[in-house]
């Protein structure tokens, strides 16, 4: 069936809502080393509202913190890295658990992986591909040991994201999708309501 | 009497006077030595070396002594203050901890206005602190290699032997 301009209208307005608050939530915190609610927000945004709403958010943030940031070798961690959550948490968004302290679990769980997968791909990025103005390079020389170098120089920041995403997860993760849940009813037209999931 | 311990406290006043004389002779002041290559000087076995490439054939070489005489210093910031002091080093540093930034140092002055962002990349020979991103600059000078360091001055380590070098770099958007 198709969908009406009023529903994809909203679908885009939502995604954009995410976009601004992946790219200022980013930087509200980036005073604070590896404290961050990207990860939160992108896979509430996916748990919820599906694949057509998180996907373009996600770039889009992306795009924008190109625009801030430059280009360089953090741009393929993010863009793996951060799709890599919206598909994860979209494809858990589709469980239906029965028990609410099950569902905490679960979704905490997978935050706290790919909170820790995401210190070893910047970790094998960084030693394995390097940037200058003309382009990508990749730099194989004694890459397994400047890997668990970089890796151990690296954790206390690793530990610090994944300390923070475990307790913002247990804590605020269903308590906002319960929000966001509300809001789509809303939104959306209810004859148009078959899953966006 | 009076006049005996008259002479007798001059007496002491004067070998102290010369002891403090013998203890400053002792003490370790780095001149500079310039240099038209890239070349490591020869090191005693309680001596490391400050390199700071000024210019194209313009390099200017600070030998210092680690530990007592010398500089007490234990990482690069500290030598880098020690020959502030001691040798009329030019520097110019901000920030603080893990996050100072060298903004200039001898004749290594980044240009803000430039196209290129540029700015002074540190070397170090303790491979212990060698950079582990791809691509990390790296040059052998006399069977040694000087790898850009990877962390700032303040985190980079320093003992007998090793080799600082400084030059201008640029990264390239």
């Amino acid at each position: 069936m198709k969908k009406s301009t009023k529903y994809n209208a909203a679908l885009i307005a939502v995604s954009a809502l995410f976009a601004a608050l992946l790219v200022g939530g980013k930087e509200a915190l980036a005073v604070l080393p590896n404290i961050e609610v990207v990860t939160l927000l992108i896979a509430l945004c996916a748990y919820v509202w599906g694949p057509v709403v998180v996907f373009p958010a996600v770039n889009v943030f992306i795009a924008v913190d190109m625009a801030i940031w430059g280009v360089n070798t953090w741009i393929i961690s993010y863009f793996i890295h951060w799709n890599s959550v919206a598909v994860a948490f979209w494809l858990l968004g589709k469980a239906r658990f029965r028990h609410r302290a099950v569902e905490v679990v679960c979704v905490t769980s997978l935050a706290v992986v790919f909170s820790t997968l995401f210190g070893v791909l910047t970790s094998a990025v960084d030693t394995l591909v390097g940037f200058t103005g003309e382009g990508f390079f990749v730099d194989f020389d004694n890459v397994l040991y400047r890997f668990a170098v970089m890796y151990v120089n690296g954790v206390s920041f690793y530990v610090t994201q994944i300390v923070c995403n475990l307790v913002l997860f247990a804590v605020a993760f269903l308590p906002l999708v319960i929000v966001n849940r509300k809001a789509k009813l809303r939104m959306l037209p209810k004859d148009e309501q078959t899953t966006t999931k | 009497m009076k006049t005996q311990k008259r002479l007798l406290t001059w007496i002491l006043v004067a070998v102290l006077a010369v002891m403090s004389l013998a203890l400053v002779a002792c003490v370790d002041k780095p001149q500079p030595v310039q240099l038209t290559d890239l070349t490591l000087p020869q090191l005693a076995s309680n001596q490391m070396a400050v390199i700071i490439k000024n210019g194209e054939n313009d390099y200017t070489c600070y030998v210092v002594t680690l530990g007592k005489g010398g500089a007490e210093a234990t990482t690069a910031e500290e030598v880098l203050d020690y020959l502030v002091e001691a040798a009329a080093l030019d520097l110019d540093c901000s920030g603080s901890g893990s996050e100072k930034f060298i903004n200039r140092i001898g004749g290594i002055i980044p240009n803000p206005n430039a196209d290129d962002y540029e700015y002074v990349e540190i070397f170090t020979s303790n491979s212990a602190f060698f950079a582990t991103w791809a691509g990390a600059n790296e040059y052998t000078v006399d069977n040694v290699t000087l790898k850009s360091a990877g962390v700032g001055i303040h985190d980079l380590g320093v003992t007998a032997g090793d080799i600082l070098y400084f030059e201008l770099s640029v990264f390239a958007w």
